[in-house]
């Protein structure tokens, strides 16, 4: 028997080693192939595969964030100074503060703001990525059992990173709360008083003050209030390009884009009504509004009539002699 | 013959529980300030006593050798209160609609004692690489650059692992 028990022995040995290669993404095409050959070589590289799915189906019902909080060690705090690095800095319109000396990173409260044109990006304590769009705000407050962002005004874009110690991560608005279900997703504040969410990865759950909650999956957006949400809709593919410091404008109306601009913009930005309907397209960038408006009246038939920098105004051209 | 032998142990049990119990009992109360666990941490040792094969005329250090067992299993009693207490912790933040049913609360404790024996059974540094490669969701460069390895030994560590998991688990 002992023969057997090593042919089996080894199988199991190979079998692990295929399921850690085949998890690499950067396995190269052919490994698939050649874990196919060795699978239809022999019965019991067959037997070996089956015990290696069984036993990887039996760990995914683990939560992530539980078993990497009870299993392993503190393991995160590498990954969370690694991410700290890639911050471009906190900007003057940051305050942070501890509570006192000695509090643990889990008790974290700041607030952060950006004025008009401005954008920032922040590492939190547990190594999520916090971006802001231009006059946001938005209050963290990380305790022992949540964290939980507070938006006020704006827009905000998140990558979540699991947490140590499996606190849930939730970003809550006047109207409701949005839940991450592992994610990178965007909220924002309407003017009119909505909740606009979009979901880049994974999946949020909209849970909305004094309705029933709703699932958003990857690619899909919707808007909420207190006590309703619309249903999901296809998210705008370019719905995050402010975060790269762009808006990208694929047929839209001149009067959505100019209004998106004009967010970007100290002062009054407008168009007048017959050339609010027009439809544009192109990526203009946020960062310098001033070149964004000079693309625009270079490629359509429209001029900007201003009174100093801070009143600005889109028009049609007038036909030049 | 082996039941004579059985027999015997038992006896020789029989009679270092007469003798130790009490000082068994008092070192574990000091312990774990706790005197249900501390009785039933006693009563542990004597059971795993019975069971061991080891014949009594080779426990040299009758106390020494129970403090060795009750350190053993306390440190095992601590260790499962501190996963069911994850555990708790871990379910006091899931909202309520996403609350998994009896049913698999008892699957998921269960696993997670499983898996947590099977991983302490692994060196340090083979345990690390792979929670982080499994539950952290870590790429293997990632892996190698946090625990100072390279892409081969990651590789290697989450073979072993994986191995181990499969003769332990399935």
């Amino acid at each position: 028997m002992r023969p057997v028990d090593d042919i089996e022995r080894l199988a199991l040995h190979e079998a692990a080693a295929w399921h850690v290669r085949l998890r690499d993404p950067s396995a190269p095409d052919n490994a698939r192939q050649a874990w196919q050959q060795w699978h239809a070589a022999d019965p019991a590289h067959q037997r070996a595969w089956q015990r290696v799915q069984s036993v990887s189906a039996q760990l995914a019902t683990l939560p992530p964030s539980l078993a990497s909080q009870a299993l392993g060690k503190p393991a995160s705090r590498t990954r969370r100074t690694v991410m700290r690095s890639l911050v471009i800095g906190l900007g003057a319109g940051t305050t942070a503060w501890m509570g006192w000396q000695g509090l643990p990173w889990q008790q974290w409260q700041a607030t952060h703001r950006t004025g008009t044109g401005e954008r920032l990006d922040i590492s939190l304590p547990d190594g999520s990525l916090l971006a802001l769009d231009t006059s946001s705000s938005v209050d963290v407050d990380f305790n022992d059992r949540e964290r939980l962002l507070r938006l006020h005004s704006g827009r905000i874009l998140i990558s979540t990173h699991s947490d140590s110690q499996g606190r849930p991560f939730s970003v809550q608005t006047p109207q409701g709360r949005v839940l991450a279900l592992g994610t990178r997703f965007m909220v924002r504040l309407d003017d009119s008083g909505q909740s606009h969410v979009q979901v880049e990865e994974k999946a949020v759950r909209v849970l909305p003050a004094a309705a029933d909650p709703q699932e958003l999956r990857a690619g899909e957006q919707t808007w909420f209030t207190a006590d309703a949400t619309r249903s999901a809709t296809r998210a705008d593919p370019f719905g995050t390009s402010w975060h790269e410091g762009g808006v990208v404008a694929v047929d839209i109306a001149l009067g959505e884009l100019i209004a998106e601009l004009s967010r970007y913009r100290k002062g009054y930005l407008g168009c007048s009504p017959e050339v609010a309907q027009l439809k544009v397209s192109g990526a203009f960038p946020i960062d310098d509004t001033d070149r964004a408006l000079a693309a625009l009246i270079s490629r359509f038939p429209l001029q900007l009539r201003s009174h100093t920098r801070y009143w600005v105004r889109v028009e049609a051209r007038n036909p030049q002699p | 013959m082996a039941f004579l032998a059985c027999l015997c142990h038992a006896f020789s049990v029989h009679s270092l529980y007469q003798d130790h119990h009490p000082w068994l009992q008092s070192l574990l109360r000091k312990r774990l300030s706790n005197r249900e666990d501390a009785a039933d941490l006693a009563q542990d040792t004597f059971v795993r006593l019975l069971r061991s094969p080891m014949p009594q005329e080779q426990i040299r250090e009758p106390r020494r050798y129970l403090a060795t067992i009750a350190k053993g299993l306390a440190a095992d009693l601590f260790r499962r209160r501190s996963l069911e207490q994850s555990y708790l912790d871990y379910l006091a933040t899931v909202p309520p609609e996403f609350a998994p049913s009896t049913e698999e609360q008892a699957i998921i404790q269960q696993t997670l004692l499983d898996v947590d024996r099977m991983l302490q059974e692994l060196p340090p540094k083979v345990r690390e690489a792979f929670v982080l490669a499994q539950f952290e969701e870590l790429s293997y460069p990632e892996i190698a650059e946090h625990l100072g390895i390279s892409l081969r030994t990651v590789s290697n560590y989450l073979t072993r692992a994986m191995e181990h998991c499969c003769l332990v688990l399935a």
